[in-house]
Order: structure tokens, then sequence, then C-alpha cells
């Protein structure tokens, strides 16, 4: 591929339960006692669901957008300084932003709600805020920028849509740097929802493992800076990752489970290989979407052995962020980002036993491994696949 | 690259309406009968006969972008009745999963069959063009030759409030519409001309809340293979403080 069409990710930045920025995130996942889920300690509830809350920030009321975006401004405050990028660096150049979320999308305000159906009259500053928090809308406002601004909400698969749309701006030569990644805070409505569905877990979530009953919902932003190599030989900057390939499909087959011949996420993870001109022998390791459901977890592990064969190593980092929704695709690149600078994978935590229905084991140990392509799936509501692939440069 | 028109269907008030019936037969075809009202307009806008070059199929390799400002927030709103009116576990499912903005992409795409990229979008800042503009850079990037867009939006308790809540930005309540476009890379799909986008703002009335000008739509009507129709993105708003 030519060096103008690589897409370079010049700064990253994540906040999750396992960690507040890259070095925190680093640290818990290869640490000995993972965190733990716990009852939500900021939604009012009954259920008894053990979440993966973000801790050491405290949710500033009545801003735009609400928490999530306050999530958000976390991880792109650290993506940018690590990009080395001021407001006048993006103000010259032509940027764009794409940011997965689920809860911003939606007014879920409840007092909110109860008092417009009423009709007694409702406050409005909370219409005001949801219109005005739109993630990549404020973005853009914010830091006066001038190129595309789009908001995916494509539910769990959201965040990582964002960074592979970014990709195709780069390398369409649309901008030069591009903001993007995922957000999402833990809310009554999905945490109500996903309950209703029936597919939450009780206790921590197992991913691929035989006893798994669920997932976990978490809260959490991831943000990469993507930047064209012009822009960086510009810069005199040299980025060690890029995003290499996108593959993205859908079953066509029903709104919320995933088609269960996996035929779906094979064509996305064949589309990114494509994409990146590579081959599965090429690709080191995968971070699976492995929410600990029963049927994804079997759907995607049997998909990725029937394409990735005897080679195939991979793991879940959901039993140690939870199920962030718009955000997960965003933190599983960036901590799959992570561990391909380390050329170490970390194990997939929880699990401990291997079901008939699962061809091969995820990851039991942490992995040393050698390769420079790691590719990270998500799978969402309405069979939507994801398949992203990092490469390491140099 | 050039982005070609293969065919369009724009309802909304005054033009052409998709009418309780209308709804009723898409459910009734497609055996819809859990869908929300915002996802049987949009597959009825799709797949209502009509006189015109809109195709019953696709390849299964079509894009397919959705665009929207507030999306099924009648479908949102019931999954709150529901918080409110009954213990936390007695919530309906089919609302949840229904309120997603996702959910009508995943039902147009399995009633057309469409298994390629597939992206629902929300916004309040023209995402209609931004919407046109993601379609051109799929195809642009060879991830698909065909893309479907799709801008709904359907009125609701909270559209209805909109001018009560902000009047300075909603003068009116914003209207009901559905607009398609299906757009080709492959000129051999051709029926309505190109398609071109420009950024530089355009100040015109926005004639809904994802976008869409009246400029736009006339030159469509008037729009043959030999065409060239510009969309300009619309000025973002300028937020103007304001307290309560």
């Amino acid at each position: 591929m030519p060096n103008d069409k690589i897409a370079g990710i010049s700064g990253a930045g994540i906040i999750s339960a396992l960690g507040n920025g890259i070095s925190e995130t680093l640290n818990n996942l290869y640490g000995a006692n993972p965190v733990l889920p716990e009852l939500s300690r900021r939604v009012e509830t009954t259920l008894l669901l053990p979440v993966f809350e973000v801790s050491g920030v405290l949710p500033k009321a009545d801003i735009p957008g609400g928490f999530t975006m306050q999530l958000l401004q976390i991880a792109l405050d650290e993506a940018l300084d690590g990009a080395k990028m001021t407001l006048e660096t993006l103000r010259n150049l032509r940027v764009g932003v794409c940011v997965g979320t689920t809860v911003a999308c939606q007014l879920n305000d409840i007092p909110f709600y109860a008092a417009l159906r009423s009709g007694q009259g409702a406050p409005s500053k909370p219409f005001r805020n949801y219109i005005e928090g739109c993630p990549a809308e404020w973005i853009r406002r914010k830091y006066s920028l001038n190129g595309p601004a789009l908001t995916v909400s494509n539910a769990c698969s959201s965040g990582a849509d964002a960074i592979g749309i970014g990709m195709t701006w780069i390398r369409n030569g649309v901008c030069d740097i591009v903001i993007a990644g995922g957000a999402d805070e833990l809310n009554k409505v999905p945490l109500d929802g996903f309950n209703a569905l029936g597919v939450c877990a009780a206790e921590p979530c197992r991913p691929f493992d035989a006893n798994r009953s669920g997932l976990n919902l978490g809260e959490a932003a991831g943000m990469v800076i993507l930047e064209s190599t012009k822009s960086t030989l510009r810069r005199k900057k040299e980025p060690n990752f890029s995003v290499a390939g996108f593959g993205k499909t859908a079953d066509a087959y029903h709104i919320t489970q995933p088609d269960s011949s996996g035929n779906g996420l094979e064509l996305a993870l064949f589309a990114s290989l494509q994409n990146a001109g590579i081959t599965p022998a090429d690709i080191a390791f995968i971070n699976a979407h492995g929410t600990g459901t029963p049927l994804n977890d079997r759907v995607e592990a049997q998909t990725l052995a029937r394409v990735f064969g005897d080679q195939l190593k991979y793991m879940s980092t959901k039993a140690l962020t939870g199920h962030t929704l718009g955000a997960a695709g965003a933190i599983e690149f960036i901590i799959s980002m992570l561990m391909l600078s380390k050329q170490k994978v970390a194990k997939s935590h929880r699990f401990e036993k291997l079901p008939d229905e699962i061809p091969c084991s995820p990851l039991t140990e942490t992995t040393p491994i050698s390769g420079d392509f790691a590719l990270s799936t998500s799978l969402a509501f309405g069979g939507s696949n994801s398949s992203l692939i990092i490469r390491r440069l140099g | 690259m050039k982005m070609y028109l293969e065919a369009f269907r724009i309802f909304n008030p005054g033009n052409m309406e998709l009418d309780s019936a209308d709804l009723k037969t898409a459910r009734d075809k497609y055996s819809l009968r859990r869908s929300d009202r915002f996802t049987s307009m949009a597959v009825s806008a799709v797949t209502k006969k009509l006189n015109d070059a809109f195709p019953e199929q696709l390849s299964p390799n079509t894009g397919l972008v959705t665009a929207t400002a507030f999306g099924p927030h009648r479908t949102t709103f019931a999954t709150l009745d529901d918080i409110l009116d009954y213990p936390e576990d007695l919530i309906l499912p089919t609302r949840f999963s229904h309120s997603v903005h996702n959910a009508v992409a995943s039902y147009v795409g399995t009633v057309l069959g469409i298994k390629g990229p597939v992206f629902a979008l929300a916004g309040f800042e023209d995402v209609w063009f931004e919407a046109l503009d993601l379609a051109r850079n799929m195809m642009l990037a060879d991830f698909c030759s065909k893309v479907l867009v799709i801008g709904i939006e359907e009125k609701a308790l909270l559209t209805e409030s909109a001018p009560e809540l902000w009047p300075e930005r909603y003068k009116e309540i914003p209207q009901e519409a559905v607009c398609v476009l299906l757009l080709s890379s492959e000129k051999q799909d051709n029926n309505h001309g190109r398609i071109e986008l420009e950024r530089t703002p355009k100040t015109a009335e926005q004639l809904f809340s994802f976008g869409v000008y009246q400029e736009f739509l006339d030159a469509l009507a008037v729009s043959s293979a030999e065409s060239s129709t510009t969309l300009h993105k619309m000025p973002d708003w300028e937020f103007p403080r304001t307290s309560e």
C-alpha cells in the first residue's frame, strides 16, 4: 500500500473500569488481580447485576452529552496529548470526527420524560443538552473543525465502525487527521433493556467458558487520532501503529441475534484481511467481541476457528471492562494496539472450561507473540459485523 | 469516482405521503409484526409499489446508511413508560431492542437482503449530507458499488414538543419524512444523473430535522441521466446559550 494511504495512529486515549489512561490500563491488563464488576454505585436500580463502572470520575450535572461526553473528553485529551496536538494544529488542517455511541443518541432522561408525558411542562435543559451533546458534532464545534462529523449509532459495533470510517477518510484523502473512537456511560435504560433481553449475567462474566451465563455491562471511552502520512511527515512524527484494514458486513438475519452460521462475520473478517492486503496467517492474535453470552461466543469462536484454523490465538477483554456498548469496539482496538506493542497478549480472564460447542480454547495465560498485525472483532444488534486490523509499523 | 443516482423516493407532508395502509402492507408482506412505526415507515418507503425506477431487489453487497436526528423516539419513550409504570424487571424486551438507532437499518437490510456495510447515523447538523458523504466514501474505498441512503424522521412526543422546549431552534414541529436515495458508482445504473457534494455551507431552510433543503428536492424532481445535482452542507446551528 502506498505510504500516502496509511492511516497512522498518532495518539490514543482510554478510560474504562480497567483503568484511567493508557498506562493504568496496561498495568491492570496484565496484573495478577483482575478488576471485578460490582453492583452499580451510580445507577438507581433494583437489579442485582454486577457492572463495570469507571472509578475516580465524578459525573457533572447538566452538561451536554452527560457522563458519556465526560468520559469521551478524558480519552480525547489523552489522545491529543499523545499525538502532541494542540487546538492550533487541528484548526490548520482538514480534520474529521467520527464517534460511536448508543446512549448519547437517545434522550433517556427519565425525570425529563416523566415531566413531559405528564403535560405539566418539562425542563428544556435536558433536551438542549441532548442535542448539543451529539458527540461528533460537539467535538467539531468545540475545536472549531471543518471536516465531516459523524456520530455512528450501530449499537455494540459503533466504536469500531467509527475507527473504520475514519480510516477510509484518511485513505480517500478526505482528511489529514481524524478524531475517532467511541464512548458510552452506564445508563439505567440499557441496563434494564439488556436485562429484559435475558442476556445479563448475575455474576462476573466468563467469555467463551462452558459456564458462561451472559454479559456484564460497563462504561468507557476510547479515542484515537488518525493521521495521514503527509501530515505526519509535515509534523515530523512517526506513528508506531496504523489502522490497516476494516471489514463491515450485515447478517440480514435478525434484529438482535447473530446469524448462527457466522457467515456475516466470516465475510467481515475476509473483507478486513483483503482491505489490509494480508492473509489469516499474518494475524498474531484476535481480540474477540466475546461478550460471555451463550450464542455470541459460540458463533464467534466457531467462525474464528473456521477462518484462522490451528494458528488461532484469541481472547476477550470483556471480563475486565464489561460490555461497554458503543465504546467497546474502540477500547478493544486500543487494548489490542497495546498488546501488539508489548508483543504479549493477555489471557482471557475467567475462562476455565472449554464447552463442547466451542472448537478451541481462548488464551488461558499471558502469551508472547511475534507479529505485526492484530485483529479486533465487534458484533452488534441487528447482525452488524465489524473487523478492524491494527498494524505495528517500523 | 462519480456518484450516480439510480433511484429516489421522497415522502413528506404535502408531497407523497405514507399512510397507515402503506405501513400495514409492509408489515404484512414482510412479517414485521414486532416492528415499530419508525421501522415500518422506512420499510414501506423502500418497498412500496410505485411507478418509478426503484428496484425490488438489491445486490447483497449493497451498502446501507440510515440518517436521523431524533431516531425512534416513540419507542424510546415507550421503553421509558415501561420503566416508569412497571417493576424494573418487567419492561418489554422488544420495545428496548427497537429503540436502538440501528434497528431500522437491520430491518431494511433484512427485507432487502443487504449484506454489505451498514451504518446508522445520528445527528442534528445536516446528518443527511454526512450520510451521502459516507456513501461516497464507502464506494470510493471499494467497500461496495451501490449504497442505499435513508433519511428518516418520525412524529413523536419529543419532536412535537421541540418548539416549546427550544423555540429559538425549532420554530415549527419537525416534519415527518423519509428520503431514500439509491446511489451507485457504476455508470450503467445512472437514471437521474450525478450527485455532487459540496461542503461549503449553503444557507437555506432545512426541511427536515436530519437535513435536506427544497432546492435539492426540486432538482431531483426534474433530474435526468444528464443532470448534475449538487447537495451543499447546511451551516451548523450556532448555539446561543440560554438560561432557564
